[in-house]
C-alpha cells in the first residue's frame, strides 16, 4: 500500500554519524548468510581460483593459466558427458514438474488432508542407495518390469535400455526428485488462494485459462524453483549415473568427481565444475526467458 | 420493470443431512439492487454462488434472463461477483486485471483499451492504471475489483459483502460509490451483506433470510418499520420487544404487558392471543409526567453523536432504551430520574413469534 511514512529517525543527531548501522533484520539474517559463505561461497571462489592452477605430480601448481578450459574446450569426450548431463536434467525436470504439479493441485485444492504429500515425502525415510538399488530389481534384466511384460507375451526378451542406460538413471532420478518438487510446487500453489480460481473462472476463464493466465503465473516462482531444483541435483549428480547409467550414461557430474577422487587432478576438475555451474545458469536464463514469452511471468504489463 | 430478470426457483442446497437453503423461491427485478440480508450461515452467501455456478443447488435452478442455469459452467454465465476480499490478481497491474475478462474474449487491442479507460474513468482510477495490485489502497482495490466485474457488462452484478474488509469512512464513501456506479450503469445487483445498515442505505428491496429460508421481503422503510416477525424486529435496528396478550375494550385495543396497558392499533388480532409489541426506541417520548405507559427509572445514558439513548427501567424490571434527540429544546433528563415513556399506538408493531 502507498501509505507514506515520515522518515524515522534510529538514533539522535549526536550519535557518529559515520557508525554503521546495521540493517533491521540482520540478527535473523546472519546464521544463513555466514553459512551459505562458508560453505558455498568461499568453496566455489576456491574452486575457481584452483581451476586457473596446473596439476603437476602431488601437487597444484599456482601458474595462473586457462589451459584447463582451453583443454575442456576441445574434449569432445566432456561435451558428450555434459550433454548427456543436461539432457539427464531436462527429462528429470520436466517430468518430475508434470507429475508433482497436478499432484501439488490436488492436494492444495482437493484433498481434505495432507496425507498424499505425506505418503510422498515418506521416501525420504529411506537412504537414496538403498532406493537405488530398489530400482535396479525393479528394472534388471530379471527385475519385475522386464518379467511382467514377458509373462504377459508382450516382449520375448528383456528390454535392455531399461538398465545401465540414461533411461534407467533418469527413472531413478524422477523417482528421488519427484518430492522435492511437490514440496515446493505445493508450497507455492498454497500462496494460490481458491478464491483467485474463482474469480478467474467468474470473468470468464475456461479451467486451461485459469491455468495459464492464473495459476501458473502466479506461482512463478515455485515452478522455476521445482524445475531448477530437480534440474541442477539432477544434472550434478554422479551417483545414479553411475549406478545406473551404464555406459552411455556418463555425465560431466561423473568426470568432475572422477578427477578429484581418483585423477587427482583438482584444476581440471574445478574448471569442469565451473563449466557445468555455467551451463545451469544459461539453463535457468533459458528457463525463465521462456516462461516470461510463453506469458507465464508476474510482474508484466500487457499494455 | 421486468419483474422476474432473475429467478430463483425452488432452490434447496444440502450438504449431508444440513439444510443450507430450503426451498427459496426468489425473483430479482432488472435494474434493481436487491439486498440480500442475513445473520452468518443464513444462507445468503450460499444463495449467491449458486447463482454464480460455484455451487450446484440440490434441487430447482436460477434462471437468469429466461435462460435456466443448471447446466451453465460460471465462465458461461453473465453474471459477475465482486469478491469479498477482491481477488484481484497480483501478477497483473491495475489496467490488466481490469482487462482479464476482455482478454479472455480475445478482444481488439483496441476496443480493449477503450473499454479499460472508460472503466477507468466510471470508478475513477485513471491515473492508477499501471499501478500494481500491492500498490492501491483497499478502497482503490475495491473500486479495481468493481470495474474488472463490469467490464464484461454481465445481466447481474454479484456483491459478496464487498465493504467488509473495509474502514468504516471508507465504508459508507464506497455505498455512495456503488449506487451511483449502479445509476450509470443499470446493471442488476444482488448485494450479500449481514449489515442493516449497509441493505437499508443501497437497497431497492431487501430480502432478510434467516437458516436457509426467506424469513421477509420489502423496501428498506417496509422492513424496518412494518417487521413481520420478532426475528426481522430484532434484526433492523434497535427494538424494545415487550411480551403480552391482546386486550379490547369498547373504545381501544391493547397488549396487556408488565408494565401495564400499551395502546395499540387494532389489527384484527383475536383478543387474548400472546404477542410481542415491537417498540423502536425513537419511537418513545420521555416525559416526566404521570401520564405515559410505561414507568421507570433512568439507569443509563449513551451519547451517540446525534441522539442520546437512555436506559429506563421499569417498576417489573424490564429495560427500555428509549431515544432523545439532541436539540437545545429538548433536555435530557438525569440518570436516576422518575420518568414515563409513551408512545403513538401507530408506532406500536405487534409481531409473533
Amino acid at each position: 500500500m502507498s501509505v507514506d511514512f515520515p522518515a524515522r529517525r534510529f538514533y539522535p543527531a549526536t550519535v557518529n554519524p559515520l557508525s554503521i548501522r546495521l540493517p533491521r533484520g540482520w540478527g535473523l539474517a546472519t546464521p544463513p548468510v555466514a553459512f551459505l559463505l562458508f560453505f558455498f561461497v568461499l568453496p566455489a571462489i576456491t574452486l575457481f581460483v584452483t581451476s586457473f592452477f596446473a596439476a603437476q605430480a602431488f601437487q597444484i601448481v599456482p601458474d595462473w593459466n586457462v589451459g584447463n578450459y582451453l583443454r575442456i574446450f576441445k574434449a569432445a569426450g566432456f561435451w558428450k558427458a555434459n550433454f548427456q548431463g543436461l539432457t539427464n536434467g531436462f527429462f528429470v525436470a520436466t517430468i518430475s514438474v508434470l507429475l508433482a504439479f497436478p499432484a501439488a493441485f490436488y492436494v492444495v485444492y482437493r484433498a481434505k488432508t495432507n496425507l498424499i504429500l505425506y505418503m510422498a515425502l515418506l521416501s525420504w525415510f529411506s537412504s537414496y542407495l538403498v532406493r537405488i538399488f530398489a530400482w535396479r530389481t525393479i528394472l534388471g534384466t530379471n527385475g519385475m518390469v522386464n518379467s511382467a511384460l514377458i509373462n504377459l507375451g508382450l516382449i520375448d526378451a528383456p528390454l535392455d535400455f531399461l538398465i545401465f542406460s540414461p533411461t534407467a538413471a533418469i527413472i531413478t532420478l524422477v523417482h528421488i526428485m519427484v518430492p522435492f518438487a511437490l514440496l515446493i510446487l505445493v508450497s507455492a500453489l498454497q500462496d494460490v488462494k481458491a478464491e483467485y480460481l474463482e474469480a478467474a473462472r467468474d470473468l470468464g476463464a475456461t479451467r486451461w485459462q485459469v491455468l495459464t493466465r492464473v495459476i501458473l503465473p502466479m506461482c512463478h516462482k515455485g515452478l522455476v524453483g521445482a524445475f531448477m531444483f530437480s534440474f541442477i541435483l539432477a544434472a550434478g549428480d554422479f551417483i545414479i549415473p553411475q549406478l545406473m547409467g551404464g555406459r552411455d550414461g556418463i555425465t560431466s557430474g561423473l568426470l568432475i568427481s572422477g578427477q578429484f577422487r581418483s585423477v587427482g587432478n583438482w584444476p581440471l576438475g574445478s574448471a569442469m565444475a565451473w563449466t557445468l555451474m555455467s551451463c545451469l545458469l544459461i539453463v535457468y536464463l533459458l528457463f525463465v526467458g521462456l516462461l516470461y514469452v510463453a506469458r507465464l511471468s508476474p510482474g508484466r504489463r500487457y499494455h | 420493470m421486468e419483474d422476474n430478470f432473475v429467478e430463483f426457483h425452488n432452490v434447496t442446497k444440502k450438504w449431508g443431512d444440513f439444510v443450507g437453503l430450503d426451498g427459496i423461491n426468489l425473483k430479482i427485478r432488472r435494474g434493481e439492487i436487491l439486498t440480500l440480508l442475513g445473520p452468518s450461515g443464513c444462507g445468503k452467501s450460499t444463495l449467491m454462488r449458486i447463482a454464480a455456478g460455484f455451487e450446484l443447488p440440490t434441487t430447482g435452478d436460477v434462471i437468469i434472463d429466461g435462460r435456466q442455469m443448471a447446466d451453465t459452467p460460471p465462465e458461461k454465465r453473465e453474471v459477475n461477483m465482486l469478491f469479498q476480499r477482491y481477488a484481484l490478481f497480483p501478477h497483473l497491474d491495475v489496467f490488466d486485471n481490469i482487462a482479464f475478462p476482455l482478454r479472455i474474449q480475445k478482444r481488439p487491442k483496441e476496443e480493449i483499451r477503450q473499454r479499460v479507460e472508460k472503466m477507468l474513468e466510471l470508478v475513477q482510477l485513471k491515473e492508477f492504471s499501471s499501478r500494481w495490485i500491492n500498490e492501491i489502497s483497499g478502497g482503490q482495490a475495491q473500486r479495481v475489483a468493481l470495474a474488472r466485474a463490469l467490464i464484461g457488462q454481465p445481466k447481474v452484478l454479484l456483491l459478496d459483502e464487498p465493504l467488509s474488509a473495509l474502514d468504516l469512512k471508507i465504508r459508507h464513501h464506497m455505498l455512495e460509490e456503488l449506487k451511483r456506479i449502479h445509476r450509470e450503469t443499470g446493471t442488476t445487483f444482488l448485494y450479500v451483506t449481514h449489515d442493516q445498515d449497509e441493505a437499508m442505505i443501497l437497497s431497492d428491496r431487501i430480502v432478510l433470510m434467516n437458516a436457509g429460508q426467506i424469513v421477509q421481503m420489502g423496501t428498506p422503510d417496509e422492513m424496518y418499520g412494518k417487521p413481520q416477525s420478532l426475528f426481522a424486529a430484532k434484526f433492523f435496528g434497535e427494538t424494545n420487544i415487550v411480551e403480552g396478550k391482546l386486550v379490547r375494550s369498547a373504545d381501544r385495543c391493547a397488549v396487556e404487558t408488565t408494565d401495564g396497558l400499551i395502546t395499540v392499533e387494532d389489527k384484527m388480532i383475536s383478543e387474548g392471543s400472546r404477542v410481542y409489541a415491537s417498540i423502536r426506541p425513537e419511537a418513545f417520548v420521555i416525559s416526566n409526567h404521570a401520564e405515559g405507559n410505561i414507568r421507570g427509572i433512568v439507569e443509563d445514558i449513551e451519547n451517540i453523536g446525534a441522539r442520546t439513548v437512555c436506559r429506563v427501567r421499569s417498576g417489573s424490571g424490564h429495560a427500555y432504551r428509549a431515544q432523545v434527540f439532541r436539540t437545545s429544546a429538548i433536555s435530557t433528563p438525569p440518570i436516576g430520574a422518575n420518568v414515563a415513556l409513551s408512545c403513538a399506538p401507530a408506532d406500536v408493531v405487534l409481531v409473533s413469534q
